[in-house]
């Protein structure tokens, strides 16, 4: 028995917590790889919030069936990405990610403004594009970034 | 999370996990949802802000006892 002054019941606290901070640290570092999203994630979150962005420049009714499929697009990429990965990354909720969510609600609609602009009040057919492809870019890095928020939460030390 | 996610990331079995869950749901550190997810009624799983204080004082606590400066 280790002669350090402690008492027995003393080493044998101190040993179970070690072997559970261990514990903890051995799971914390399984998450990354465990919690990994798939590829598509981050380019179907652009996809859909160009496909958005693109459907302001059109007129009626093709503005509103073109959102029309987003929402439903929106809704059924939800439902696959939670049903394969078991989880949902909420960026809404509470803590670092709400920030960023409420910057890309910003950006976007900036784009999508942009993108009605363009075509109906400047009549420049370029705007759009732009501003389309500005929203797949907001919409993919935006979706990168959440996720490393999320994971680096997930694993920090507590 | 996904009950069935969180099972297997755990690696214990339902009824251990349930039971663990009913305690924490008790103590107000998780909250349990029920939602539909491919056909069949699922359970997800929401640390509560005072779930994840109590985790943090608990592991502030295990520093304590092992000696390690946290």
């Amino acid at each position: 028995m280790q002669q350090d002054g402690f008492e027995t019941t003393h080493v044998s606290r101190r040993d179970d917590a070690r072997a559970q901070l261990e514990a903890l640290d051995a799971f914390r570092s399984r998450l990354p790889k465990e919690l990994a999203c798939p590829w598509w994630n981050a380019p179907v979150m652009g996809g859909l919030l160009a496909l958005l962005t693109f459907a302001m420049s059109l007129d009626p009714p093709f503005v509103f069936l073109l959102e029309g499929l987003c929402v439903a697009l929106m809704g059924i990429f939800f439902a696959i990405a939670r049903r394969r990965m078991g989880y949902f990354v909420n960026g809404y909720r509470r803590g670092r990610t709400r920030k960023i969510a409420i910057g890309m609600i910003l950006a976007v609609y900036a784009m999508m403004a942009l993108s009605g602009a363009g075509a109906r009040v400047l009549h420049q057919a370029w705007l759009p594009w732009i501003a389309t492809l500005g929203s797949f870019a907001i919409g993919y890095g935006v979706a990168l970034l959440w996720r490393r928020v999320w994971q680096a939460g997930m694993t920090a030390r507590l | 999370m996904e009950f069935g996610r969180a099972r297997d990331l755990l690696g214990v079995s339902d009824s251990v996990l349930s039971k663990h869950l009913a305690q924490m749901q008790e103590a107000g550190y998780v909250r349990l949802r029920k939602a539909p997810l491919g056909g069949r009624q699922r359970t997800w799983l929401v640390l509560t802000v005072q779930g994840r204080t109590a985790l943090k004082a608990h592991v502030r606590a295990l520093q304590d006892l092992a000696g390690i400066v946290g």
